[in-house]
């Protein structure tokens, strides 16, 4: 059994898992559809779409724009072709700082080339300061939502994981639970050397780095301690700040069903700033992304704004989780973008085939992405495995010729009734078929 | 008019009598229905399994058979749907290109073409039951037809039309999907139908028998009173009765 | 456009006083403050802040004034974070999505709008702009800043709203007349 089906039997054995996830896609769904209904959705998506696709159609252009700018505010660039890279960029830049201790705030970018682990084999103590996030790291785990990283713990299992981790009486109330994680943080933030974070947008023309949360660690992280580093993907640039208007709209309300989140921090380096870091970096990540612009098949993908809204209308998602899709990017989009990143292709291959393809996921997106089509896309690309060409080539057998197909429908009719299992008021009563009973009343 | 059938080869062989169905419905209504008994599957099972070759030859296949056709019509979106649009992905060249090209116009899921072809929303039928109705996925995100069947349903004599639960989740079929994750699937129908249960209608309906017989399924499993029944046949009947 | 601003910003659970047309704002705040029984604030250093702390000076305790000296960060960041409020200025406000905008200018704009967990906001003078799109328009391309709706909120258990995750748990606007 694969390792996908392992996790899909586990979550289903999960009976709380199950109702925990579904509620959460439940309320979240509601939420974002009240909000979106404020907006003209198909006429903002498009002008969203039409931002984000200058981003990849203007790539490179667009990050020497970038470049000049944030480097003339006093940032740092960096690029890194790999996850490999991308860590040891950022562990460099802290160990040649001395600074062996931070706070992170929440970042799928960092999930992907799995920056807490390279951190902390470096010996640099990096704390996860997004509430969710820091759940997640005390009981190791990794987040099942891009947007809603512990959505799968109830209130009880993160009351009973902090009594055990934190030694403090057991409560199960998220308002304590909170000022708890607040106040164990606050302290860490206090004495961070550094703060690491990932970026929703970069602007070309100003060099700008937006970070966009609710908690306010973002800013804490970007504002306390005397090193940031900001790592994101490369296709993130826009052009202009203008153009964050409609990303900006569509992303807090499809992510939390809020007009707008509490915190959209549009950060410059500003080394002479008290409350702006010394130094200030920014950790360009391509890992597949430069390759994937470049597949007309694909590249669409990289138009994504990591909201989650297609998450949490998935069926598929509602029912498993995030943790059962073996990737850090979960859903239909991760089901997509898990296959483009890394290494090299598909290596995710398995995750197109879990979608029932209804098409929800592309309804939701804001930036329309056809994600349904680039999932067939990539079961077409998929190794398959022998059974299923067996199979593939049995039906096109059997519909070559009428006849072949009538023989198989006989079959599975025969079989059908004999275990019970054909469906209410079908064809069980006569045992043909339609062409089978036009065929017997022409005869007549 | 002069109608094409195109009776999906699921419905062909285990759910004859939506086809039966619509062939009254049109008839009724004063067209004239041909049935090509060449006819076999639209190739969505293999295009949706990521065999795009096997799916190209039964679509070069189905070109080849309808392509004279006035207008083709299946009780089914999701064979629509695979016709209409995705042939756009299988690669095809030359003639069988324009040919596909002039005829995918001409092919109309069954309540689109009674209400957007036709302009009908009264068939002239009766089916006296409380009916929740069961928005199938390609129908309504693919081909765009949402109103039309509840159109259609409010137009049939002593029909209650009762809102089953709310949304328009999926049913959780998904072809391949339920043959690779069955228990997965049976999971998100058992949901899906205890929501359509939860409204209390004596039957649930929709466009596809693919998406009816996996609820029926789900209905039995959950234990729910409700039965399914394909919306060709509701408004085939004049009866009242089941079909 | 002020009061579709007071209407949003309420929503994001944020908190507004109608600043008295000729009163002088720094008595308001102070009055806020002995009604909250608070002793220490921080001061940002926008136009207005001097005026206020001229008012409070000697009832309350000022710990900072970054208006009138600079201060080093790790000192900055001590006070701001010993401090039971923050005061600053605001550079404007957004109606339709309730939001202020703070910048970081140098004055602790960030730390004062973040650590305290009481965030007073003097915002009776600064300008409105309909939208993020109308003040992403003219916004300053060397400057950082923030669109700041409500206190600093988790719902990362359960769903369940949580007010003051990381930053203030409130923020109280002194605003237009209505």
């Amino acid at each position: 059994m694969s390792l996908v089906r392992r996790n899909i039997k586990r979550a289903l054995d999960d009976r709380k898992l199950g109702r925990a996830v579904l509620n959460s896609c439940l309320l979240s769904t509601e939420k974002r559809d009240r909000l979106i209904s404020e907006l003209d959705f198909q006429s903002t998506r498009a002008a969203a779409r039409l931002i984000r696709q200058r981003s990849l159609d203007e790539n490179r252009p667009l990050l020497e724009r970038f470049k000049e700018s944030f480097e003339k505010a006093g940032g740092r660039l960096h690029y890194a072709l790999t996850a490999e890279a991308a860590c040891r960029i950022v562990v460099d830049i802290l160990l040649k700082a001395g600074a062996l201790q931070g706070v992170k705030a929440k970042s799928m970018v960092t999930e992907e080339i799995g920056l807490g682990q390279a951190l902390h084999r470096a010996g640099i103590d990096a704390v996860e300061s997004d509430l969710g996030e820091y759940i997640i790291q005390l009981a190791g785990e990794r987040p099942s939502h891009i947007t809603a990283p512990a959505l799968h713990r109830s209130k009880e299992s993160i009351g009973r994981l902090f009594a055990d981790r934190l030694k403090i009486p057991y409560t199960d109330d998220p308002q304590q639970l909170t000022e708890i994680a607040r106040s164990v943080l606050r302290r860490r933030y206090i004495d961070a050397e550094f703060g690491v974070s990932g970026a929703n947008f970069l602007v070309a023309e100003t060099g700008h780095v937006v970070v966009v949360e609710n908690e306010g660690n973002g800013r804490l992280g970007a504002s306390l301690p005397r090193i940031f580093v900001a790592v994101t993907g490369i296709e993130k640039v826009v052009g202009g700040l203008s153009d964050l208007a409609p990303l900006l709209a569509l992303l807090a309300r499809s992510a939390t069903g809020q007009r707008a989140t509490a915190y959209v921090n549009a950060l410059l380096p500003a080394p002479d700033v008290s409350d702006a870091p010394d130094e200030f970096h920014l950790v360009l990540v391509d890992n597949g992304r430069r390759r994937t612009m470049a597949d007309p098949d694909f590249a669409e993908m990289l138009l994504c704004i990591r909201c989650g809204a297609c998450l949490n209308v998935c069926p598929v998602y509602r029912s498993v989780g995030g943790h059962a899709y073996g990737s850090v990017y979960p859903g239909p989009m991760g089901a997509v973008l898990s296959n483009l990143l890394g290494p090299r292709m598909m290596m995710h291959h398995e995750l197109p085939f879990l979608s029932t393809l209804c098409g929800a996921c592309k309804e939701v997106c804001p930036v329309d992405m056809d994600l349904p089509g680039m999932l067939l896309k990539l079961r077409e690309r998929a190794p398959k495995p022998a059974i299923d060409r067996v199979a593939a080539a049995g039906w096109g057998w059997a519909m070559a010729t009428p006849a072949r197909m009538e023989l198989a429908g006989r079959t599975v009719r025969t079989i059908g009734r004999a275990i019970g299992a054909m469906p209410a008021g079908s064809t069980v009563k006569t045992g043909m078929s339609f062409r089978g009973l036009s065929r017997e009343a022409s005869d007549k | 008019m002069r109608v094409s059938l195109f009776v999906p080869c699921l419905v062909d062989q285990v759910a004859c009598e939506t086809a039966q169905a619509t062939v009254r419905i049109l008839e009724r209504l004063g067209h004239e229905v041909r049935y090509d008994s060449r006819q076999t599957c639209c190739g969505q099972a293999p295009f949706n399994a990521g065999f795009h070759a096997e799916a190209r030859e039964l679509a070069v296949r189905f070109i080849r058979i309808f392509r004279e056709a006035e207008a083709v019509v299946a009780p089914s979106g999701s064979c629509v749907s695979m016709v209409t649009r995705h042939y756009a992905e299988l690669g095809l060249e030359g003639g069988q290109l324009r040919d596909w090209e002039n005829l995918k116009d001409r092919v109309w899921e069954l309540c689109s073409f009674l209400v957007d072809k036709l302009n009908l929303t009264s068939v002239g039928a009766s089916f006296p039951h409380t009916v929740s109705y069961h928005a199938s996925c390609h129908l309504l995100r693919e081909l765009g037809v949402k109103d039309q069947p509840l159109r259609l349903l409010k137009e049939v004599g002593d029909l209650e039309l009762i809102k089953g639960g709310w949304g328009d989740e999926c049913c959780g079929f998904g072809g391949v999907f339920s043959v690779k994750y069955a228990a997965l699937s049976r999971r998100i129908a058992d949901r899906r139908a205890g929501r359509l249960a939860s409204g209390g209608a004596e039957f649930v309906t929709g466009a596809d028998d693919s998406c009816l017989i996996n609820l029926d399924a789900a209905f039995r499993r959950i234990g729910a009173v409700q039965r399914t029944i394909h919306i060709a046949r509701i408004l085939a009947s004049e009866d009242g009765g089941r079909g | 456009m002020t009061g579709l601003f007071r209407q949003r910003w309420l929503e994001s659970a944020g908190e507004y006083v109608e600043a008295a047309p000729e009163g002088d704002v720094g008595r308001e705040l102070l009055a806020f403050l002995q009604a909250e029984g608070i002793k220490s604030v921080v001061i940002g250093g926008s136009p207005l802040m001097p005026i206020v702390g001229e008012r409070l000076a000697g009832e309350v305790e000022i710990l900072a004034d970054f208006g009138r000296a600079g201060y080093e960060r790790e000192t900055a960041k001590l006070l701001c974070s010993r401090a039971e409020a923050g005061i600053s200025g605001v550079d404007a406000l957004i109606s339709e999505t309730g939001a202020l905008v703070v910048s970081s200018t140098g004055r602790a704009g960030f730390m004062i709008s973040s650590l305290p967990p009481l965030h007073l906001v003097v915002a009776h003078e600064a300008p409105v702009f309909r939208s993020q799109e109308d003040f992403l328009a003219v916004a300053p391309t060397d400057l950082s800043f923030s669109f700041i709706t409500g206190p600093s909120r988790t719902a990362d258990i359960e769903k369940r709203l949580v007010l003051g995750a990381h930053g203030p748990k409130r923020v109280v606007v002194w605003g237009p007349e209505i």
